[in-house]
């Protein structure tokens, strides 16, 4: 009588190998690519040219950057730049204040971002993050990858509640939500 | 016998869909670049894509109903053009069979099932000549290029040229070439480079802004001992090297009237091609020259308007000898064109994401063929033409729809004062249709959608069809007159699946069934000398299947494939020689292979393969020439020596035909085979 070859019990060393490759690549997955993070804030920073505020502070203009530390930290090698004619401040972290902010990024990484866009009711700042679904959600801008890069996807509803006029060249480049 | 072809055809399917001809895996230098560098270098257009769709206003993809491929243009250098004709660049796309005949003449294919006339070219939304100006145009002033399939097109007006194949009627769809518009940063780029046939070529490139003005100015010059390209003893025959010379001059100005989508553009372009065929008096000189003005103001968050002006001029001049029988002048022909194409577009968003577009477009174009014998000038056509369109469309999104439906009014006019020399009996024609076109796409997940569309198209002869072109048969190239011509008229239909399984993996897929009545075919009927007769051919019907894969396995390889198979017939049972044939020009399977890697020593190759099945070149069993069944594979190697963003110094080496084949095209052409070209080009 044929019988089936008995299959070999893993070896503990290979299985142990196994077991910190797939943690590295789980740790990996989860972590900020930096080419990913470096076209975010060149995002973030584009974005202001094709934004229109009605109250604009004369003192400068703010990007926020909660969660994300690379982001924060790519978007301050610009911070002697000058936009709409205003030079330009990030605030990270501990230093910002939602309501002060132009353009607010909200990492994925902060769970109480609901709580910070119900703050934010009836203020004039541009809401982002790269959380999945944001723009559907009460936010204005969401990051979401397509084959490989970063695209946008943009509520104009909720740009429009806010009294922000979004130019038709960056709504054309962005999936609308609703 | 048809279902088996198509059957073959999908087993043997290498796939690619081409807006991935943008994975680009030498991305890589954007890790290296400062913050500052990063946003001065790299524009909101270039950290996406944008789609100009058949609404005419700019898109979001996934909200268009047809399927269109974009090449960016950082991408287009990666490709070879050993003909220098940008047409080369769009023969991986599936769904098109594109053959540049050589660097001295125009591309001459097919596009889902049907010959060259039913696909246009635009220029910034704007008709251009789908032959001449692929070989004039320089792609470094291009952000993007657009290849929209399908009948959803018909929105776009026919294209009034009397030139190569007549008119022409986006059917099978459009090719829209996007020029470079906002500056972010100044960038001059150089590039020197000789190869095989004693080729050498100069370019030079610069953008820049100031204040609200953005610009770019570029130049280039090129000149070659080309070989010969003719098959031997045919018209093409040579009796010596042929060379020619090509040099361009272009401009584009644009102003930002205060904001970005408010912008007036003018953009210039001037192209020089001088050289001979190889046989003492057989020397030509070719000047053509656009102009293209566009006005776009997004008046408010509703309204869009676009205003959009242009010119051509194509002048061809050729001399001409008796050969076989004598190598001494016999004539010199001349060609002189000019179209003046005008389009206003008016969009109105509503309804959340509904779009209502609603437009008129004229072309108007003078004509005419003369031939000078002795010194003594023969004129042989004059023509006028104009031609109207009116067009209305409305595409609404109702949660995972998007459903669009438009109707076109089309009407063409031409005035004879001269055709074959004579002045006609009938010195006016008219023609006027009424043009539809509907689409739906259903977007089943963020990554996963089906679309379908069917338009209707028609499609006046070319006076150049009417009259001929020839003032002496016996002895003279070139088309052979039939004043009996009608018009023609045509439905297409596409059904397609765009699937993206992973971040990096993308699949596609359509099918295409284009029917065109009292269809007008371009015969070739005499080899020599090389003569063409455009006749009433009854049916012709296209169906196939297009598929595509492609992956972007990260900066260190990506690859696409695609194979398209088509199944074509003419239907007239008046003429059996023809009846029942394929129709010309349309190979029944094509397919692509190709593949980016980044090599040891930081060596980037770019490679691609393109095999073309069986075709004709003719619906007359009795003459015509069987083509095809040959591949072809081109490869380009890139190797980096200093990047410091923005400047970048780059080695290239382009290879044309790596296997040297050197089979038969149309019209007596043949490949030329293996090609080099090594060159260096600086950005700064």
């Amino acid at each position: 009588m044929a019988t089936w070859p008995a299959i070999a019990p893993p070896r503990p060393a290979l299985a142990a190998l196994l077991a910190a490759l797939l943690a590295l690549f789980t740790s990996l997955a989860a972590a900020e690519n930096p080419l990913e993070a470096k076209v975010k804030a060149a995002y973030l920073f584009n974005l202001t040219k094709f934004v229109d505020w009605p109250d604009l502070p004369a003192d400068a203009l703010h990007i926020c950057v909660i969660g994300s530390d690379a982001i924060g930290g790519l978007l301050g090698e610009l911070r002697d730049r000058r936009v709409k004619d205003r030079p330009l401040r990030i605030d990270r972290n501990g230093g910002v204040v939602p309501g002060n902010c132009q353009v607010l990024f909200i990492s994925r990484s902060e769970d109480g971002w609901r709580d910070i866009l119900q703050g934010l009711s009836g203020s004039t700042v541009l809401t982002v993050s790269d959380r999945d679904s944001f723009a559907s959600n009460g936010g204005m801008v969401g990051f979401y990858t397509e084959s490989g890069k970063v695209k946008l996807e943009i509520n104009p509803q909720a740009a429009r509640d806010a009294n922000l006029h979004i130019s038709s060249k960056l709504l054309e480049l962005a999936r609308s939500v609703p | 016998m048809h279902s088996a072809r198509l059957r073959t055809g999908f087993a043997c399917s290498l796939l690619w869909l081409a807006s991935q001809a943008q994975a680009n895996p030498a991305a890589s230098p954007v890790e290296s670049l400062s913050m500052e560098a990063l946003v001065d270098t790299l524009s909101l257009e270039d950290l996406a894509n944008m789609v100009v769709t058949d609404t005419k206003v700019a898109q979001s993809r996934d909200t268009v109903t047809q399927n269109i491929v974009v090449l960016p243009g950082d991408g287009l250098d990666r490709q070879p053009t050993p003909n220098r004709n940008i047409a080369e660049l769009l023969r991986h796309v599936s769904g098109q069979f594109v053959n540049v005949l050589s660097r001295n003449d125009a591309n001459w294919g097919s596009y889902a099932g049907l010959g060259p006339k039913y696909n246009s070219y635009l220029l910034d939304g704007l008709p251009i000549d789908s032959f001449v100006d692929p070989m004039s145009l320089d792609p470094w002033a291009f952000e993007r290029i657009e290849a929209h399939k399908g009948p959803a097109s018909v929105l776009y007006s026919n294209y009034l040229t009397m030139d190569f194949a007549g008119n022409e009627a986006p059917l099978a769809g459009t090719t829209n070439l996007i020029l470079r518009e906002r500056v972010d940063q100044t960038l001059t780029r150089l590039q020197a480079s000789h190869g095989t046939e004693d080729t050498s070529a100069l370019r030079a490139y610069h953008q820049g802004r100031q204040g609200n003005l953005s610009y770019f100015v570029g130049a280039s010059g090129e000149r070659a001992d080309y070989r010969m390209y003719g098959v031997p003893d045919s018209w093409l025959q040579t009796v010596e090297d042929p060379d020619y010379r090509k040099t361009k001059f272009y401009a584009k100005v644009s102003h930002a009237f205060g904001r970005d989508d408010h912008r007036l553009s003018l953009f210039a372009h001037h192209t020089r091609h001088d050289g001979d065929m190889g046989r003492p008096n057989r020397d030509f000189r070719h000047r053509y020259d656009l102009l293209n003005l566009v006005y776009n103001n997004a008046l408010s968050a509703a309204w869009h308007l676009q205003f959009k002006a242009g010119e051509r001029r194509y002048e061809r001049q050729f001399d001409n000898d008796n050969y076989p029988a004598s190598l001494d002048l016999l004539s010199v022909s001349r060609t002189p064109q000019r179209i003046r194409p005008l389009d206003l577009t008016l969009s109105y968003r509503h309804w959340g994401d509904a779009l209502l577009t609603v437009g008129v477009d004229h072309q108007r174009v003078d004509y005419r063929t003369e031939t000078r014998v002795d010194g003594v000038l023969n004129r042989e056509n004059r023509v006028e033409g104009s031609s109207r369109g009116l067009y209305l469309q409305e595409k609404v999104q109702l949660g995972d729809w998007v459903l669009r439906a438009g109707v076109r009014r089309n009407t063409l006019r031409h005035q004879y004062a001269l055709l074959g020399g004579q002045t006609p009996d009938a010195t006016r024609a008219e023609w006027s249709d009424n043009l539809w076109s509907i689409g739906a796409r259903y977007n089943l997940s963020p990554t996963l959608a089906l679309y379908a569309n069917a338009g209707s198209s028609f499609m006046a002869p070319a006076a150049k069809q009417i009259g001929g072109t020839i003032a002496n048969p016996l002895t003279d190239s070139g088309q052979i007159a039939n004043p009996g011509l009608g018009a023609e008229s045509g439905t297409g239909k596409d059904i397609g699946v765009e699937w993206r399984p992973t971040d990096t993996l993308t699949l596609g897929a359509r099918a295409f069934h284009n029917r065109v009545s009292s269809a007008i075919v371009d015969n070739v009927v005499n080899a020599n000398p090389s003569q063409a007769l455009a006749s009433n051919a009854g049916e012709l019907t296209a169906t196939g299947i297009e598929v595509d894969i492609a992956q972007d396995a990260g900066q260190w390889f990506s690859w696409f494939a695609n194979a398209t198979v088509s199944d074509t017939e003419t239907e007239d049972p008046a003429n059996p020689d023809q009846d029942g044939t394929r129709i010309p020009f349309v190979p029944d399977q094509v397919a692509n292979l190709g593949l980016s890697a980044r090599l040891p020593g930081d060596i980037q190759l770019h490679a691609y393969y393109h095999w073309v099945g069986r075709y004709y070149d003719s619906t007359s069993r009795a003459s015509r020439i069987p083509l095809g069944n040959h591949g072809v594979l081109n490869a380009r190697l890139e190797k980096a020596l200093a990047i410091a963003a923005p400047q970048s110094l780059t080695l290239f080496l382009d290879i044309g035909n790596l296997t040297d084949r050197r089979h038969e095209l149309p019209f007596g052409f043949r490949e030329t085979g293996f090609t080099a070209v090594a060159g260096v080009d600086v950005r700064f």
